[in-house]
This record gives structure tokens, C-alpha cells and sequence, in this order.
């Protein structure tokens, strides 16, 4: 439904590969093409990055992950 | 037994809990527009299919795939439960997300285990363990301890 949630890069190693970080977990994925740097707020879809999003976004989505983690109990 | 429903609103059922996401983190939705549609999900009440098309377009994507396989209209009960009971969850597990995030995507069949103040109540279910949600029943207010209901994100769907 939504797929949309935005990730910080916090890592690009010397072949385009960034890290990012969701808040609870790491992930890694390509740049193919666009100007993305650490410290980025981006979107990613099929494991590449795709789009550069508004720092207000990921401060949704970590207020949605806190909202999560009070609900959920493993 | 599972109740007779428009299919407007057993979509907003499941769609409601993705507004707030499409709302709080993408700001394609307003306030505004989630409190419409979650309304429309508690008071039974279907909104328009086009404006519904449009917010959740990703959605429509795969539902109008299903829709043409099963050669059935978009909007066909059976279209939009058999894309959100059936192919849903493997989506998601196609993707590369956080855990976290797919695990409150994902719909899940689980028990009522406890209802709680404020419209409220404990949900266990298994995913690889067994787990418990807190959850709304804002949509099946009159659920009951014991009844295997459907959950998505912080929501009740429906009874099973």
C-alpha cells in the first residue's frame, strides 16, 4: 500500500552503495544515478535509491516506528 | 462467520491505517483527508472510488492486475479481499524494508486475546513467534475474547 517510508543515507562506499539507516534497522542500497550524499533523506524501491525527501518525512516515520514499538510486543 | 460488507468500506479497512502513513511520513494525504477515510471505515460509510484510486494509486496497480486475472470489476469484493488477505504479504516480503515496518504492513490472522479501555484490545498472532499487538476495534466494535480476526498495522480489520 504505502512502500514509502524514507531512509537516511548514512554511508556511500566507493562503488554506490549507500547505507541507511530506518531508525530501528540498516539497509543497504544502490545509487544508479541522481546527486545523493550522507546526511540525505531518500526514498528507495528494488533495493535502489530513488528519490531525495523532505527531512520532515523521516521525523514522521520515526514518530510512526515509536508509535509501533509502544504496540508490539514480540 | 464473516459479516456482508461494501467493498468501499472493507477497502478503507485495510487502507485507513496506510492514510496515516501516506499522511504522517509522505504528506499525500492531509489530516483532513485521513480522518475521511477512517470515519468512512468506522461508520460503514464508502467514499468515492475515484478520489480512493487516486490517494492509494500504488494499490490500484496490483488490485486492477488481480481485477483483470480474475476477470472481475476493481472494485468486486472478492477482488480487493483476495488482494489484501492473499497477495499482499508476499509483496512486502519482496522488499527490502525494515522488519519492523513489514511486520506492521503485513495483514495477519490472529486471536482476541483481552479487550482494553479505549476502544482497544490485545491481539496474539504467529509470525515466526508467536506475538502480541495492541490494537483499535474501532471497526468490529462488538468483538469478543476468542474471535480470529484480521489485523493490519494498529487495526482490527475485520472478524474472520
Amino acid at each position: 500500500m504505502c512502500l514509502t517510508i524514507p531512509g537516511k543515507i548514512i554511508e556511500i562506499n566507493n562503488v554506490g552503495i549507500a547505507t541507511l539507516d530506518y531508525g530501528s534497522e540498516k539497509r543497504q542500497a544502490k545509487i544508479v544515478e541522481g546527486d545523493f550524499k550522507v546526511g540525505d533523506f531518500v526514498l528507495v524501491q528494488a533495493k535502489v535509491v530513488v528519490e531525495k525527501v523532505p527531512e520532515e518525512q523521516m521525523i514522521g516515520w520515526l514518530e510512526v516506528l515509536k508509535n509501533i514499538q509502544e504496540r508490539q510486543n514480540d | 462467520m464473516t459479516e456482508a460488507i461494501n467493498p468501499v468500506v472493507y477497502f478503507l479497512r485495510y487502507a485507513s491505517p496506510c492514510s496515516h502513513i501516506l499522511c504522517s511520513v509522505r504528506s499525500e494525504v492531509s489530516k483532513e483527508e485521513f480522518d475521511k477515510i477512517e470515519q468512512g471505515a468506522i461508520k460503514g460509510e464508502p467514499l468515492d472510488k475515484a478520489y480512493l484510486e487516486k490517494v492509494f494509486f500504488r494499490a490500484f496497480n496490483r488490485i486492477s492486475k488481480i481485477a483483470e486475472e480474475l476477470g472481475k470489476d476493481k472494485w468486486d469484493l472478492e477482488v480487493i479481499k483476495e488482494y489484501f488477505t492473499v497477495r499482499h504479504n508476499p509483496v512486502l516480503d519482496a522488499t527490502d524494508y525494515p522488519n519492523s515496518f513489514k511486520e506492521q504492513c503485513k495483514v495477519f490472522v490472529g486471536t482476541v486475546k483481552e479487550l482494553l479501555e479505549n476502544n482497544e484490545a490485545i491481539v496474539e498472532y504467529e509470525n515466526k513467534t508467536t506475538k502480541k499487538r495492541r490494537v483499535k476495534t474501532l471497526y468490529v466494535p462488538d468483538i469478543k475474547p476468542g474471535e480470529k480476526v484480521r489485523i493490519h498495522w494498529s487495526y482490527i480489520a475485520e472478524r474472520v
